[in-house]
């Protein structure tokens, strides 16, 4: 019976530990409409947007709905993104080892 | 968009002159139509009020409810009579503002369903009336002058 | 008890073969934690689009030139304006800005500083000529804060400078994280937009039920416009993370196709070892059922500890590691992109329906070879 045993605890182990992710994340997910949601929908609603910011790479990846429907396949119809050099390599991280900060003179004065 | 701020306050003045009496509040949660026994509160297009003067307030699903509670107040509310009623309000198909039901058209037989299906749909205004039941498919126009529903004459 | 011994027993033949075991566990493990990730994202994201897309313009109106997007002459607001239902007309300046310094896309658009103040702003919305708020991607990818100056190439390849007054939050992020927010007037100088157009118009409506037929009536008076309602924005990101679209399709299906290939190879036959115990088992007295009874425990053993690990790995990623795999897929091409943080929106549906799609398939392919050979005479099967 030993190995019974422990395969069931492990089992029931693991449900229970899922149940609680579940458990805390549809709390998390309730908590969320309750307090940040109204003010992130007054954002929304105060800069009239329209789409995620999630791909800004292409006009039609960042405002999908807003774009002319034919523009994801301007290469030629169905194809997608830079197919399949996009899907394939990945893209070059810009992060400039230096930066310039430029500041107006006035800018310490206010 | 200047011309137009400069047109609200005046709008805002006539829109306070026609409605002497302040809006009933809106429903409550748990709020139920006190003619099918349905929740209020998911229909704000529909909601419709029945005011009494000892200050208590009817909610409906839809202005067709409201008149059926209203044509037989016996029968719906338990002791109550049309000349207790102080106020009838409903809310108006365009800007869904609760209306006294005096001062809307209702426009019949439209294909816009409310709650409980075919409405009397209400509607300020004679050129509204018009332009809804020409874009909805209305038949009759039909107006409240207290006691009745009338048919308005259609315009020529 | 006598279910208990069998699984007792399921669990020895397992373990008699622990590097089979591990394997397939491992594998299935895997692939569950693939689908279970990729159907929790998509999942948490839509939700929130849905959730605050809801808040967006009712209406979009935008001018078409020989089938492509145009400036709008504002003085059409007031035709729409005059349509019975809407509230009001907003003429909206927006547009896109390529940086060459950061190899990024930035939006850029006029906002009304009456909106302000807004808690998720971190200082406020510009107010005047030369102020700018930016989206936490923007000021991160050029190392600036509140305060400091953001110098755009205008269209007439004049730099402009715009003094940071606010940089949104980073509850915001999935929603203003390229954004550069600047007075309408300061915007419509910076891309030389003529007087008296605009990039699109917002339509907001009173009655949602009337919104259709606004949009009806808009394109029968302006043939030359294409109104997109709210209706349509949502439908789009609803498309967009549908698990039967685009990247979530070719990840699902090879994922689906992996788990069959497994399937398949375990259904094929089982090897000459385990004809031959089931042989053994028959001819020391169990019977068919407690035989298929073993089988059964046996996938179902797999499955589930496969299915449990699986979804909790898959949970933890998405929604406490920051979504490390599948976030980098999700990116793309994108320089500039939020850190997701999704808000663990969990459809239970979801879940039930891959738990079955994957258990039964694979307690099935267990249980149905050893039907065949458990119903052969045993004494027959030995002697293979």
């Amino acid at each position: 019976m030993r190995r019974s045993r422990c395969y069931l605890g492990a089992v029931a182990l693991l449900l229970a530990l899922a149940a609680v992710l579940t458990g805390r994340g549809r709390l998390a997910a309730a908590a969320h409409i309750e307090r940040q949601l109204p003010e992130q929908r007054r954002l929304v609603a105060a800069l009239q947007l329209t789409d995620l910011a999630l791909w800004s790479e292409a006009r039609y990846t960042r405002h999908p709905a807003m774009t002319d429907l034919f523009s994801p396949f301007q290469d030629h119809p169905g194809a997608m993104e830079h197919f399949p050099a996009g899907a394939l390599f990945a893209p070059r991280w810009h992060t400039p080892e230096t930066a310039i900060g430029i500041r107006r003179r006035d800018a310490e004065a206010r | 968009m200047r011309r137009s701020l400069l047109l609200l306050p005046l709008l805002l003045l006539v829109l306070a002159a026609r409605s002497p009496a302040a809006e009933p509040p809106r429903p409550g949660k748990d709020e139920r139509c006190a003619v099918c026994g349905m929740l209020v509160a998911p229909f704000p297009q529909w909601v419709a009020v029945l005011e009494f003067k000892d200050g208590r307030r009817f909610y409906f699903d839809g202005p067709k409810d409201m008149f059926v509670a209203f044509f037989d107040l016996p029968a719906n509310i338990p002791g109550a009579s049309i000349d207790q009623v102080s106020g009838v309000y409903v809310t108006e198909y365009y800007s869904t503002r609760l209306l006294p039901a005096a001062e809307v058209l209702f426009v019949t037989g439209s294909n816009v369903l409310g709650p409980m299906g075919k409405e009397l749909v209400p509607v300020a205004g004679a050129e509204a009336a018009e332009t809804f039941r020409r874009d909805h498919a209305g038949e009759k126009i039909m107006r409240f002058d207290g006691r009745q529903l009338v048919e308005v004459a259609p315009r020529p | 008890m006598h279910r208990v011994k069998i699984l007792e027993y399921a669990l020895a033949a397992l373990l008699r073969r622990p590097g089979k075991s591990a394997a397939i566990l491992t594998a299935y493990t895997l692939l569950v934690t693939v689908l279970c990730s990729v159907l929790l994202l998509t999942h948490a994201l839509k939700t929130e689009a849905e959730q605050l897309l809801a808040e967006g313009p009712e209406l979009v109106v935008q001018q078409t030139l020989a089938g492509r997007h145009d400036l709008i002459p504002e003085r059409t607001a007031a035709t729409i304006a005059a349509i019975p239902g809407v509230a009001s007309v907003t003429p909206r300046i927006w547009g896109y800005y390529y940086d060459s310094l950061t190899k990024a896309n930035y939006t850029l658009l006029a906002a009304d500083p009456a909106a302000s103040p807004l808690e998720l702003v971190a200082g406020r919305l510009p107010e005047n000529e030369g102020e700018c708020a930016v989206g936490m991607g923007v000021a991160a990818a050029r190392r600036i804060g509140v305060n400091d100056d953001l110098i755009l190439i205008d269209a007439a390849n004049v730099g402009t400078i715009f003094t940071v007054t606010g940089v949104f939050k980073a509850e915001s992020r999935l929603f203003t994280e390229d954004l550069v927010v600047v007075p309408g007037e300061a915007l419509r100088r910076f891309f030389a937009i003529p007087a008296g157009m605009a990039t699109d118009l917002a339509v907001r409506v009173h009655n949602p039920g009337e919104i259709e037929t606004i949009a009806a009536k808009v394109k029968r008076q302006l043939p030359a416009t294409r109104p997109i309602t709210r209706n349509d924005l949502l439908r789009t990101y609803r498309a967009v993370f549908d698990w039967r679209g685009g990247m979530m399709l070719a990840l699902f299906a090879s994922a689906l196709l992996a788990f069959c290939i497994l399937a398949w190879d375990k259904a094929t036959g089982l090897n000459a070892g385990e004809r031959r115990e089931i042989g053994i088992l028959k001819a020391v007295g169990w019977d068919t059922g407690d035989v298929l009874m073993l089988k059964f425990w046996e996938g179902l053993a797999l499955s589930l500890l496969a299915f449990l690990l699986g979804y909790t790995l898959a949970f933890a990623m998405v929604f406490h590691w920051g979504v490390p795999v599948l976030g980098d897929v999700l990116r793309g091409w994108s320089v500039i992109f939020p850190d997701l943080h999704p808000v663990p929106h969990v459809d239970l549906y979801q879940m039930a329906t891959l738990a079955f799609l994957t258990i039964v398939p694979f307690v099935a392919s267990t249980v149905i070879p050893a039907w065949r050979a458990a119903t052969s005479d045993p004494d027959e099967v030995m002697r293979q």
